[in-house]
């Protein structure tokens, strides 16, 4: 039953934004693949949807109306950096579907856990350099500058991290637990480069 | 072959690192659609990037500041009355707004009193102040305000550590008073202990720009500027300024914290100051190993457990708390 009398005003906005923030930010995330380009980009989305609260359909649910609004802005986002590759999002998800609750949902505390493990047991330099990546948003040349080693060495050591965390929470993924048995690609995680 | 995996590998990682540049995803592309085994190691590998990634950014995502910045974007008025309980009621379930509403209505016949105090007792407290500014108290802290902000400045006083997250109001500027020292912002983001243990004030911002400076000596100040903080002595009148080298300035609230090579001592230093429980060391051998890692919003439980796998520790539970034990410090961490 559509509310057609209700005021869209100050706090349907906010309540609004406090449910669907953090979802639409870990959709933008996996277009962009930046957290701050992400946060600006939902960001805007509510300004958009704020502006034009008047002349939007209340009876469709606002979440497709900012959901197309933030892919729309993500994919305009690709495109103009010339980062956009329709088939690498059509494996990815994304070229054709909405924030998907049950794929952006947050993570659950023991697969947290596990991650945490996952990222402990990394060799100590390549810890500390997925961690001034992930955590302190440094790009590859500003981390091989403050370390003082080679692009290529932060690439290698970035590459290997992720190969680490696929094979460890692999488990705690299932649709990929078969899929690891048919490619074993642990075997790259010896190799001597970098 | 091998090689070329590899170097496939490093660009996958590089795609989902936002490194790669147009020619490589070009690359990417290629070798993704030449054959299905390479199009299923590429999801692999996005669903792993996706399932760590999103549990840093979920916690990273501060609510409150966002729909600060969005407000500002928008020039939504200053909250009234009556947005600062609906916002109460955000927080707990919907069916409660009804309960809510009759409080709302009771609240505008009663005089407000001329000064309302903020106390975090044993657990952190956050409210939004009549102004729509958002303080989070660490436990013990006290904030003390009068309700109203009538006249030219909005004053509070301050013990302890808060955050703040300041409304912006360029007619009303925002003071904070801690003993001697001031605080004055228009619309920002940033940290204040009244109490750090070398006996200065300190604070740290994250957003805007502050004036810092003694009440009865104002041409002692500082600006303020994001990323940096200062240190205002309590005898005498000096302010430090510095970069803020402290990532973990904040982790009281968030519960995100980054050790680089951090000494097991400042970890457990930090651990009982987060989760307000006395961890310590059996040994002071432990004090100095080192560790690199990073904890989101986990439980001091799931913390524990992760120090121990990692660093082959054992831990007794103390009664106020724990204590880590272990033989040996390992070098290679």
């Amino acid at each position: 039953m559509t509310k057609k009398t209700e005021k869209f005003d100050e706090q349907t906005l906010e309540v609004l934004f406090r449910s669907h923030f953090k979802g639409l930010c870990l959709f933008a995330f996996g277009f962009v693949k930046d957290g701050e380009t992400a946060k600006e980009i939902v960001q805007d989305a509510f300004v958009n949807l704020w502006e034009k609260r008047l002349t939007i359909d209340p009876g469709k649910p606002v979440k497709s109306y900012l959901s197309t609004t933030v892919r729309n802005k993500c994919l305009n986002y690709l495109r103009d950096h010339k980062k956009f590759s329709n088939d690498l999002l059509e494996l990815e998800n994304l070229s054709h579907n909405l924030a998907d609750d049950q794929a952006d949902k947050l993570v659950e505390s023991d697969l947290r856990e596990q991650i945490s493990h996952a990222i402990a047991e990394l060799p100590e330099k390549c810890r500390e350099i997925f961690i001034m990546s992930r955590h302190q948003n440094m790009k590859y040349q500003q981390i091989a500058d403050k370390l003082q080693i080679s692009v290529k060495t932060v690439e290698t050591q970035m590459s290997k991290a992720l190969q680490h965390m696929r094979i460890r929470l692999a488990e705690y993924l299932p649709v990929m637990y078969y899929l690891i048995t048919l490619f074993p690609c642990h075997l790259f995680l010896f190799s001597a480069s970098g | 072959m091998k090689t070329n995996d590899t170097y496939y590998i490093d660009l996958i990682a590089r795609y989902f690192y936002g490194e790669a540049t147009t020619e490589e995803i070009g690359l990417l592309e290629a070798w993704v659609k030449s054959d299905p085994v390479n199009a299923r190691l590429f999801s692999e590998y996005q669903k792993t990037w996706k399932t760590v990634e999103n549990t840093r950014i979920g916690n990273s995502i501060d609510l409150d500041h966002e729909w600060n910045t969005l407000g500002s974007k928008l020039g939504i008025k200053e909250h009234e009355h009556k947005s600062k309980i609906l916002y109460y009621s955000l927080r707990i379930a919907a069916i409660f707004l009804f309960l809510l509403v009759p409080a709302y209505f009771l609240y505008q016949h009663f005089d407000t009193p001329a000064e309302q105090q903020l106390a975090a007792g044993n657990e952190i407290i956050e409210r939004t102040l009549p102004d729509g500014t958002v303080v989070t108290l660490n436990t013990g802290a006290t904030l003390t305000f009068n309700p109203r902000f009538d006249g030219s400045i909005r004053r509070v006083t301050l013990t302890g550590e808060a955050w703040f997250e300041v409304a912006r109001d360029k007619r009303k500027p925002f003071i904070i008073a801690a003993e001697n020292v001031r605080i004055r912002v228009i619309g920002t983001s940033f940290f204040v202990n009244t109490k750090s243990s070398n006996d200065t004030k300190d604070i740290i911002l994250s957003s805007g720009i502050v004036r810092v400076y003694y009440e009865n000596k104002p041409q002692t100040m500082a600006l303020l500027y994001p990323g940096e903080k200062a240190e205002l002595l309590s005898n005498g009148y000096q302010v430090i300024r510095t970069t803020n080298e402290d990532v973990n300035f904040l982790s009281w609230k968030t519960k995100h914290m980054v050790f680089i090579n951090t000494p097991l001592k400042e970890v457990v230093a930090l651990l009982t100051k987060v989760y307000h429980s006395k961890i310590s060391l059996s040994d002071a051998q432990l004090s100095d190993c080192r560790i690199t890692t990073t904890f989101d919003g986990q439980s001091l439980e799931s913390v524990l457990n992760v120090l121990k796998a990692t660093l082959d520790l054992q831990s007794r539970n103390t009664g106020s708390g724990f204590e880590l034990s272990g033989s040996v410090c390992k070098q290679s961490l």
